[in-house]
C-alpha cells in the first residue's frame, strides 16, 4: 500500500506544471481582476467606487448598452438567417451537405482584423465598392457609413452567421425523418409538425446558439477595434482603452467593467448549459 | 496444494461492499469460473487478482507467493480483456511479441511463432488488429496472453462481444488449449451456460460473496439457495406453505422448494395417474407454450402460482395452450431451500 | 415540390454569395492594377505581393507569430498529454475539476483575461508583460479547451486504460505503456486539436495588442498598423495570412474528414460500431433472461 502510495506523490508532481500555468494565467488574473475592481483609484482604498461610477456614468452605461444592442442585433439576425439557411441545408444531398458546411467553417474563421480590412477595402470611405458604386451612380451605398453602428452590424453580422449555422445545424438531425411521417399518418400537416414538433424540438439549441453568439458579440474586440478604433463607444474597445492606453489609464476602472463583461458572458453561458441539458434530457 | 489461494479479501468503493471477505483456493491446472450478475463483483476479484485493483484487507498468493502488493508486471498472470485491447499501432506479430520485447528475453520469434499456431492464425502475421474480425482478435489476444506463459490465466468476459456461433466455437478451442497447455484458468462470466460447459469448477457470486462452489453439475443438481436456483437452471420455486397446498401433503419440511422444469411432466386430466406412487400431482392449465428450438417451455398456470415445464421437442402429443393438465412431480427430484 | 427546392437554392445561393463577397473582393482587389470605374479590374499586377514580400517587418511579424504559436502549442501538448492521462486513470474523482478548469476559458473572453494579466504581471515579482512569455502563458490558457477536448476525446476512443493495463500486464512500466502504447496511436487525434489551436492563435488579436503591443509585432499586430497604408498592399496581406488560415482549416477538415470517409479508417470504424452493437444487444438480451 505505500509503495502506491510514493508512486502517487511522484504522479502529482507531474501535474504540477499545469497547475501552475492554470493559476498563474487562468485563476490568477480572475482573482486580480475583480480584487482590483474593489479598489479606489489610488489602488489602495478599499471601495466599491468603481461600481458606483459606471452606474453613474452616462458614458460606460452608454458603453454597456451599445455593445448589449449591437449583442443582441447581430445574434438575433444570425440565428434568424441561420435557422433558414440550416433547414435548407438539409434539402440537399449530403455531399453537398458536407461542402456547404465547410464554406461555413472556413468563413468562420475570417474574422477579427482581417475581416474589418475586407470591409474598410470595399465599403470605406475611399472602398472599392463605396467609389464604384458612386461612379456608376447607384445611391444605394450613398448615406451608408461603415465607421458606425450600421456598419458594426453589417461586419458583426458576417462573422457571426457561419458560426450560427454551424451550430444550429446539427440539431436538424434531431428532427427524426419518421416524426414527420408520424405525424403525416396522423392527419397532421406540414405547418403543424413544425409548429409541434420541429420547432419545441429545436428551440433548445436556438437558444443555447444565440446565447453562444452573443457571448462572442459581447467579447468581441478585434474587428471593432480595427473598424472603429475608439470612435464608437462600445464595452470592449473602453476596458482596452482604461487597461492599456496611455492616455486614459485607469486600471481599477477597467477591471470593474471587465467583471461586469465577464459576468454577461458567465451568465449567457450558463444559459447555454441549462439549454443544451434540456435538449438531452429531451432527446434521451 | 492450492495453487492460487485468496484469503479473506474485502474492498469497497466510497461505503459500497464490492468484494465481502471472499476464500477461495484453486488448484494447478484447474479451470475454474467466477459467475453472476453484472455488479457482483467477479470482475473487481478477477481485476484485484490482476492487481489491476487494490484490495482493502486480505492476500492473495500464488504458487505460494503473496502477490497482494506486488504491480501487475511482477505478478506473472496473464489477462484477456472483453474489449480484446489490442494495440491497434502493432499487427498479430507484434502484439503477441510485446511481452517478450519488455522483459527482453531471448528466442522470440520461435516462441510468437510457436503461438501463432497454436491459436491458428498462421498467415496473419502482418495484419492489423482493426483488419481482423473479433474472433480472430480475441484470439491474438489470448496468444498474447499465453506466450508470456503465466502462472494463472485470467479471463475477463472474453467471448461475450462475440456473435453465437463464433462464441460456440471458441469455447471449445480455448478448453483445448488450456487443457494442452494445463494452465491454471479464472473465467469471468454472466452466462450459465458458458460456466457450465467449460468449467472444472464454479463459483457463483452474488453481492460481493461467493454463495456456492463446487463442478457444474453439483451446481446445477443441488443449488443450495433460491438466488442460485434461479440464476442456474430456471428452477420453479415456491415457498413451502403453498407447496404444501398444492400437493395436499406436508411431508416436505423447509422454507422452499425448488424443482427443475425438465423434471416435470404433464398428464391430461382424464389420465389415471393413481399408480404414480412416487409422484405428487398438481392440476392446472396451460398458460403459453413457447419453444426455443429442441426444448417446449409450457407454462402451468395453477392455483396458487406459475411452473415451467420444459420437454424436448418431439414428435408425441403437443399440449394447446388452455388445455387442463395434471403437473407430475417426482418426489425425490423436489429440493429444499 | 420542385419550387420549394429552387427557394433552397436561392436562399443557398445568396448565403454563398454574401459570406464569399468580401473575400473574392479582397481578392481581386489585391491583384488589381487600375480599378476605380468598371465593375472588374482594368488591368492585373503582382505588384502587391511582390511589396509584401520584401518587406522585412513582414517577414519578423512571421516570424515572431510562429515563434508564439509553436511554442505555446508544444508546451500545451507536453503538459496537458501526461496530466489528463494521470487524472483519467490515477485521480477520476478529479476530472469534473479539470474539465471545468480546461473548459473556463472558453466563457472568459480575451479583452477580460487581459485585463487581469496585465494587473498580475506589469509589476511585482514577475514582470513579464510586453515580453513574449505572459502571451505563451495567456495563449497556453486560450487553448486550453481545445487541446483538452481533443486529448480527452482520443484517450477515450483509444480506451487507453485498458491498453495500458494489459501492457502493464505483459510486464511494461507505466512510462513504457504510454510510450508504447498510447503515444503512437494518441497523435493522429491530437493533430486535429492541435492545428484548430494553431489557427485560433494565428488569428489572435486582443491578448497581443493589449499584453505586448508593438513591443513583439505579431503578424495581427503587423495587419491593424498596416491598416492605414494603400488598400491595395493591405489586401494583399489579407489574402496571404488567409490562404495560411484556409491551408491549416482546410488540413483540419480533410482530417476529420478523412476519419469517416477515408476507406481503411471507416472499415476499421464500422467494424468497431458493429461490435459495439453486437455486445450490447446481446448484454440485454441475457440481461432479459436472466
Amino acid at each position: 500500500m505505500r509503495k502506491i502510495k510514493k508512486q502517487k506523490i511522484y504522479l502529482l508532481a507531474l501535474l504540477l506544471p499545469f497547475i501552475l500555468f492554470v493559476i498563474g494565467f487562468e485563476i490568477g488574473p480572475l482573482v486580480a481582476m475583480i480584487k482590483n475592481s474593489l479598489y479606489a483609484d489610488d489602488g489602495i482604498t478599499f471601495s466599491i467606487d468603481q461600481y458606483l461610477t459606471i452606474f453613474k456614468s452616462k458614458f460606460y452605461l452608454q458603453a454597456v448598452k451599445n455593445s448589449f444592442i449591437i449583442a443582441i442585433f447581430s445574434a438575433v439576425v444570425s440565428v434568424i438567417v441561420a435557422v433558414i439557411v440550416a433547414y435548407s441545408f438539409t434539402k440537399f444531398s449530403q455531399k453537398i451537405q458536407n461542402r456547404l458546411l465547410m464554406i461555413a467553417n472556413m468563413t468562420s474563421n475570417f474574422e477579427g482584423i482581417p475581416l474589418s480590412f475586407s470591409y474598410i477595402i470595399l465599403l470605406g470611405n475611399n472602398g472599392l465598392f463605396t467609389l464604384l458604386f458612386g461612379k456608376i451612380g447607384w445611391d444605394l451605398f450613398a448615406d451608408f457609413n461603415l465607421y458606425s453602428w450600421t456598419g458594426l452590424i453589417l461586419v458583426y453580422v458576417y462573422f457571426q452567421i457561419p458560426l450560427a449555422v454551424m451550430l444550429i445545424y446539427p440539431s436538424y438531425q434531431g428532427v427524426k425523418k419518421q416524426w414527420k411521417e408520424a405525424s403525416s399518418l396522423l392527419g397532421g400537416s406540414k405547418f403543424s409538425f413544425w409548429l409541434r414538433i420541429g420547432i419545441p424540438v429545436l428551440l433548445p439549441s436556438i437558444v443555447g446558439t444565440f446565447s453562444i453568439l452573443f457571448a462572442n458579440a459581447m467579447g468581441a474586440y478585434a474587428t471593432a477595434y480595427a473598424l472603429v478604433g475608439s470612435n464608437y463607444n462600445l464595452l470592449s474597445l473602453q476596458i482596452a482603452s482604461l487597461v492599456a492606453s496611455d492616455v486614459t489609464l485607469k486600471p481599477q476602472l477597467g477591471s470593474a467593467l471587465g467583471v461586469l463583461l465577464a459576468s454577461t458572458m458567465i451568465g449567457a453561458m450558463w444559459f447555454n448549459e441549462r439549454m443544451m441539458r434540456r435538449i438531452r434530457r429531451d432527446l434521451r | 496444494m492450492s495453487y492460487v489461494t485468496i484469503d479473506q479479501v474485502t474492498k469497497g468503493y466510497d461505503n459500497q461492499v464490492v468484494l465481502n471477505n471472499i476464500s477461495l483456493t484453486l488448484k494447478k491446472g484447474e479451470f475454474a469460473t467466477l459467475l453472476g450478475q453484472s455488479g457482483c463483483g467477479k470482475s473487481t476479484l478477477l481485476r484485484s487478482i490482476a492487481g489491476l485493483e487494490d484490495v482493502d484487507v486480505g492476500s492473495i498468493l500464488i504458487d505460494g507467493i503473496d502477490i497482494t502488493n506486488l504491480s501487475p508486471r511482477q505478478r506473472e498472470v496473464g489477462m484477456v480483456f472483453q474489449s480484446y485491447a489490442l494495440f491497434p499501432n502493432m499487427n498479430v506479430y507484434d502484439n503477441i511479441a510485446y511481452g517478450l520485447k519488455m522483459k527482453k528475453v531471448k528466442d522470440i520469434n520461435a516462441r510468437v511463432k510457436k503461438m501463432i499456431e497454436m491459436v491458428d492464425l498462421i498467415g496473419k502475421e502482418a495484419s492489423y488488429p482493426h483488419q481482423l474480425s473479433g474472433g480472430q482478435q480475441q484470439r491474438v489476444a489470448l496468444a498474447r496472453a499465453l506466450v508470456m506463459e503465466p502462472k494463472v490465466l485470467l479471463l475477463d468476459e472474453p467471448l461475450s462481444a462475440l456473435d453465437a456461433k463464433i462464441r460456440k466455437n471458441l469455447q471449445k478451442e480455448l478448453k483445448r488449449i488450456q487443457k494442452e497447455l494445463d494452465i491454471t484458468t479464472i473465467f469471468v462470466t454472466h452466462d450459465q451456460e458458458e460456466a457450465m460447459t467449460m468449467s472444472d469448477r464454479i463459483f457463483v457470486m452474488n453481492k460481493g460473496i461467493v454463495v456456492q462452489s463446487g463442478s457444474p453439475s453439483e451446481i446445477y443438481t443441488t443449488p443450495v439457495n433460491t438466488f442460485v436456483a434461479k440464476f442456474i437452471g430456471n428452477y420453479n420455486v415456491c415457498s413451502i406453505e403453498v407447496f404444501h397446498k398444492l400437493v395436499r401433503n406436508s411431508e416436505l419440511k423447509g422454507k422452499e422448494v425448488a424443482i427443475r422444469p425438465e423434471v416435470l411432466q404433464l398428464v391430461s386430466t382424464d389420465e389415471d395417474t393413481s399408480d404414480l406412487q412416487d409422484n405428487w400431482r398438481i392440476e392446472g392449465f396451460i398458460k403459453d407454450v413457447s419453444m426455443t428450438g429442441n426444448v417446449l417451455r409450457y407454462e402451468v398456470e395453477t392455483v396458487e402460482s406459475a411452473f415451467h415445464v420444459d420437454y424436448l421437442h418431439h414428435r408425441g402429443k403437443m399440449f394447446e395452450q388452455g388445455a387442463h393438465v395434471q403437473i407430475i412431480v417426482p418426489k425425490n427430484e423436489c429440493i429444499i431451500l | 415540390m420542385k419550387s420549394s427546392m429552387t427557394f433552397h437554392k436561392v436562399i443557398i445561393g445568396l448565403l454563398v454569395i454574401y459570406l464569399i463577397i468580401p473575400l473574392i473582393g479582397t481578392l481581386l482587389f489585391s491583384i488589381a492594377g487600375k480599378w476605380d470605374h468598371t465593375i472588374l479590374p482594368e488591368n492585373y499586377t503582382m505588384k502587391w505581393y511582390m511589396e509584401l514580400f520584401q518587406d522585412e517587418r513582414f517577414y519578423d511579424a512571421f516570424k515572431r507569430t510562429l515563434f508564439l504559436i509553436m511554442m505555446t502549442v508544444g508546451l500545451s501538448v507536453v503538459i496537458m498529454l501526461p496530466t489528463i492521462f494521470i487524472i483519467s486513470v490515477y485521480f477520476s474523482k478529479w476530472e469534473r475539476l479539470l474539465q471545468a478548469t480546461a473548459m473556463l476559458p472558453y466563457g472568459i473572453p480575451p479583452i477580460v483575461g487581459a485585463v487581469g494579466l496585465i494587473k498580475l504581471y506589469s509589476d511585482g515579482p514577475i514582470q513579464i508583460a510586453g515580453t513574449p512569455w505572459i502571451l505563451v502563458g495567456a495563449y497556453f490558457i486560450t487553448i486550453l479547451p481545445f487541446m483538452y477536448q481533443g486529448i480527452r476525446n482520443s484517450l477515450r476512443t483509444l480506451n487507453a486504460v485498458q491498453l495500458v493495463d494489459a501492457a502493464e500486464l505483459l510486464g511494461a512500466t507505466k512510462f513504457q505503456a504510454f510510450r508504447t502504447v498510447v503515444f503512437p496511436n494518441i497523435i493522429s487525434g491530437i493533430l486535429v486539436s492541435t492545428l484548430l489551436s494553431v489557427a485560433l492563435l494565428f488569428s489572435e488579436f486582443a491578448m497581443a495588442n493589449l499584453l505586448v503591443g508593438g513591443r513583439f509585432e505579431t503578424l495581427q499586430i503587423y495587419m491593424a498598423d498596416k491598416l492605414n497604408s494603400s488598400g491595395h498592399l493591405t489586401s494583399a496581406i489579407v489574402i496571404t495570412y488567409y490562404s495560411m488560415i484556409l491551408l491549416l482549416t482546410g488540413t483540419v477538415l480533410k482530417l476529420t474528414f478523412k476519419k469517416d470517409k477515408g476507406p481503411i479508417m471507416s472499415n476499421k470504424k464500422r467494424i468497431l460500431s458493429i461490435f459495439k452493437k453486437q455486445y450490447r444487444q446481446k448484454n440485454t438480451a441475457l440481461e432479459g433472461e436472466n
